[in-house]
């Protein structure tokens, strides 16, 4: 934990110094000093991608039980990109409010498919493959047929972090929220580790406590995608990485796939934005590459005193 | 008491059980039966998991009432678990603090509580559903085939673990008759979604046995 937090300070303030002019922290010129507020803002917005993509997979793993799902399993991002991609190519927007509406209608449309004929997770998942795959092929549809510019769409599927306006910081801070919701229920996902059977005789409503986890979950992460676009990975990783650190209930799990994620994202931001001199490699990108590395070795250095 | 009203309950097209009027007032009570007969339905139609019309009565803090999953605790025929949770994480699922250390230690789990769940073999594992189960404050324990992964030492562990509370009512499904003749007292016998026997375990062996299984079962 105390390494992790240390790891998370000197990201802030590599992050802060280091770009493509660096700027020094101690006196800086008035200039200087603009240029760090945007570097702060950056980091931030980076820090609180990476908690609510973790916060909401760790919730969306627990529920499926299945860890290698994140946010986007209900088609919220696809969603997200085919709203943008509508919107860039009928040349309207705010391309936000497209894409927020896209992953709300992807959302709903799962959740519709999903409760046809009784309602189950299972269900529900199986929509949310169906619901991915419709909205992959329209958006590979318009984007090789009808819009010139498949290369604007690409490099939206991979997610960017950059400095939010206020309205966007809002709708940030909506998502947080809705994490310390899904944080809020720690013990009824702790519950929900154990059989539907269980968890119903210790009191937990199962049916309505996983629909609404599972819709709490997907709308965080669709307001993050919406305006971001999509990050592969980093839901997957963190949520995983903090089992292997810590055991137990859902509060520490919380805690420690948050700041993961954050640190990630952070980390993965300062590369995006270093690395090459005159120009920007998307963070998403960054975060699958730099991720997926990061995991291997972990896994491989830690399968020793852990098996399942 | 559990009071069962006579009823049917079918999944889909191709099962369905069918029930006469049950009084279950003797505990621990088995509920016996081939697979497929319908043992894991019943259990959980008694738990109201399943629910059926007219509802399953429970006796419960003194009064009769419509039966409610939170009366019991459950143990499934396979428990699930998060291989990442402590035991002690997982004890405490039930929420009962002040019992853990007790009911660790009278099923020598105590060394264990630090573990995680996903290194330990099967008989430990099962050790811990038991606590879990025995943890849960509730009167009214079902379970589901708990013997269907032990050995015959395991076996005897777990009806000795059993044993030291009689003041739990067990309703156990199982197909185990060895483990029947040393634990219960009262015996439903299920065939082909149909009650067969319903009596104490001396009649059951003594002539309900050829209903609820094929005719030369060997013990």
């Amino acid at each position: 934990m105390a390494l992790l937090l240390l790891l998370y300070v000197i990201t802030f303030f590599v992050s802060l110094s280091w770009g493509q002019v660096k700027v020094s922290l101690i006196w800086p010129t008035q200039e200087e000093l603009t240029l760090l507020y945007y570097r702060l803002n950056r980091f931030v917005t980076a820090s609180i991608v990476g908690a609510v993509l973790s916060c909401t997979a760790l919730t969306l793993q627990t529920v499926t039980r299945n860890y290698l799902v994140d946010s986007g399993l209900l088609g919220v991002n696809s969603g997200a990109v085919l709203g943008k991609v509508l919107s860039m190519f009928l040349k309207v927007g705010p391309s936000q409010l497209f894409a927020l509406a896209g992953s709300m209608v992807a959302l709903i449309a799962t959740f519709t498919l999903g409760s046809l004929g009784g309602s189950d997770i299972l269900r529900l998942v199986v929509a949310g493959v169906v619901v991915n795959s419709v909205l992959s092929s329209a958006i590979s549809l318009i984007s090789l047929y009808l819009y010139t510019s498949a290369a604007s769409v690409l490099s939206w599927t991979l997610g960017h972090i950059r400095t939010v306006s206020t309205s966007e910081l809002i709708i940030m801070v909506v998502s947080l929220v809705l994490c310390f919701v899904l944080v809020s229920r720690s013990k009824q996902l702790d519950i929900l580790t154990l059989s539907k059977e269980e968890a119903m005789s210790l009191g937990v409503n199962y049916r309505s406590e996983v629909f609404f986890l599972i819709a709490v979950s997907a709308l965080a992460g669709s307001l993050v995608s919406s305006i971001f676009g999509v990050f592969s990975f980093v839901g997957v990783a963190a949520p995983n990485m903090a089992r292997r650190i810590v055991s137990g209930g859902h509060l520490k799990l919380f805690l420690f796939s948050s700041i993961i994620g954050a640190l990630l994202m952070a980390v993965s931001d300062v590369i995006a934005r270093t690395s090459v001199a005159g120009i920007e490699i998307p963070t998403g990108l960054v975060v699958s590459f730099a991720g997926a590395v990061f995991y291997l070795y972990f896994f491989w250095s830690m399968s020793r005193d852990y098996s399942s | 008491m559990i009071i069962v009203p006579e009823t049917s309950f079918s999944y889909n097209a191709h099962f369905s059980l069918s029930l006469p009027n049950i009084t279950i007032d003797t505990f621990p009570t088995f509920l016996i039966g081939p697979n497929g007969s319908g043992k894991t339905t019943l259990l959980k139609i008694l738990g109201g998991f399943f629910k059926v019309s007219p509802t399953v009565k429970v006796k419960w803090q003194g009064t009769l009432r419509e039966t409610r999953p939170i009366y019991f605790a459950y143990m499934p025929a396979k428990p699930t678990y998060d291989a990442n949770f402590t035991v002690r994480n997982y004890l405490m699922l039930s929420g009962n603090k002040r019992q853990l250390e007790t009911i660790a230690k009278e099923l020598e789990l105590t060394k264990w509580l630090g573990r995680r769940m996903g290194t330990l073999s099967s008989g430990w594992l099962q050790r811990v559903f038991i606590a879990r189960i025995l943890l849960q404050d509730t009167p009214y324990v079902l379970m589901d085939e708990p013997t269907s992964f032990l050995d015959p030492e395991a076996r005897k562990d777990l009806i000795e673990s059993l044993s030291r509370h009689p003041e739990r009512h067990f309703v156990i499904s199982s197909h185990d008759l060895a483990f029947l003749s040393s634990f219960g007292k009262f015996v439903i016998g299920l065939r082909d979604g149909n009650v067969v026997f319903r009596g104490s375990t001396r009649d059951f062996f003594e002539r309900g046995i050829e209903d609820v299984f094929v005719t030369g079962y060997i013990m």
